[in-house]
């Protein structure tokens, strides 16, 4: 009864889990932002309300940055001379900052949603 | 630079901190050795060192998605290893502890520090590492090290602000952190499991920025504590609550299911406080 019970517990959180997981990949339009010399370029763009965006973020430096976002809810370690995906929205419309964590007095940038 | 290092390093502290701090006051009640605290510390260092170093080839796994899967898979861990280790602890009894469960306790203690520290580890090593030749690095050092010396004291404190309380409420104190740490845990793993899209985004079911900030001091110590996101989408909610359930449900099962095969017991080494 108890094992009854728990398989079918398992057998929901994994029907969940599928769903969740199941293709979501609707093309997302591609941003690319640059860190170089701790600085973003663009340090500030728009993008649609409503729609999910892939930002392409290539760090130019030698050293590491960590794209982070409260209002995006992101954080990611960029190394040094390589590259970065992060995935953002759907998003309402606002501003939503975001800074460089290990530079945060140069390395700062905001996406302006409308 | 100084004040930035601080208080990142304090960040990634903190969390890892608080954590040891209530692993070692449910340690105290099961009496175990404590000899997992230095095991997990020294090779969680150890792997975090090894995997900053790798971090470059790591984040380009499965298409750009290979940081977020490995910080989302500890993170899992973590969860699941806490649920596992608060049913251990409602099974032991503290005046008779039995060597077995006790012993288990500390294998599940070190697989939550490691995690832990692995998580942590790797991003401080790699902010430290951006500093080594410059002429900033020694600034930075004394900021991090000045920043890990807050965040450990606070686990101290922690530690013994728990260990103060008497066992009924030590139990309860300890049993409601582990529960919202492991929903922390999950929730924080669903929102890397966003970042690479392979979870949808929602929008978040609440904004509590204006109320309290995650830049504030005090949004930063809840979101160390208990996790705390001003704006969670509907499947952090639910991983939130998934991860609180199962450690809250682990702790309740030995009343429900009580253990049919009673273990040898150990003589009486000492009461519980």
């Amino acid at each position: 009864m108890n094992r009854l019970i728990i398989k079918r517990i398992l057998f929901y959180f994994g029907l969940l889990l599928a769903i969740a997981l199941s293709p979501i990949s609707q093309a997302a339009p591609i941003i690319k932002i640059e860190i170089k010399d701790h600085l973003f370029y663009p340090s500030e763009f728009s993008v649609p309300a409503n729609t999910k965006i892939k930002l392409l973020i290539i760090n130019n430096d030698p050293t590491p940055e960590e794209f982070e976002s409260y209002e995006l809810n992101r954080e990611k370690v960029i190394i040094g001379n390589s590259k970065a995906v992060i995935f953002i929205g759907p998003l309402s419309p606002g501003t939503y900052p975001f800074f460089g964590e290990f530079y945060p007095k140069t390395a700062q940038g905001k996406i302006l949603v409308n | 630079m100084l004040p930035n290092a601080v208080i990142l390093i304090l960040q990634e502290t903190l969390e890892a901190a608080l954590l040891i701090g209530v692993l070692l006051a449910v340690s105290t009640r099961v009496h175990d050795s404590k000899r997992w605290l230095p095991i997990a510390l020294i090779s969680g260092g150890c792997v975090a060192a090894i995997l900053a170093n790798q971090m470059g080839i790591i984040s380009e796994w499965f298409d750009y998605a290979g940081q977020e899967l490995l910080n989302a898979l500890f993170q899992t861990i973590i969860c699941l290893t806490i649920a596992l280790a608060v049913w251990l602890t409602a099974t032991i009894d503290p005046l008779n502890p039995q060597p077995g469960k006790v012993a288990a306790f500390s294998h599940c203690a070190i697989i939550i520090i490691f995690c832990a520290v692995v998580r942590e580890g790797q991003e401080i090593i790699l902010y430290l590492s951006g500093f080594m030749y410059t002429e900033n690095f020694q600034k930075v050092l004394t900021g991090g090290a000045l920043g890990f010396s807050i965040g450990a004291s606070i686990g101290i404190l922690f530690f013994y602000s728990l260990v103060d309380h008497a066992g009924r409420e030590r139990r309860t104190a300890c049993l409601v952190l582990l529960a919202l740490f492991a929903g922390n845990m999950l929730s924080q793993s669903t929102l890397l499991l966003m970042q690479i899209d392979w979870l949808t985004q929602s929008p978040p079911i609440w904004n509590t920025s204006t109320l309290v900030a995650e830049t504030s001091i005090f949004g930063q110590l809840l979101y160390a504590l208990v996790g705390y996101e001003a704006t969670p989408s509907p499947i952090q909610a639910a991983a939130y609550i998934l991860g609180v359930t199962l450690v809250t449900g682990a702790n309740l099962m030995p009343r429900y299911y009580p253990d049919k095969k009673k273990q040898q017991v150990q003589p009486v080494r000492g009461n519980d406080a």
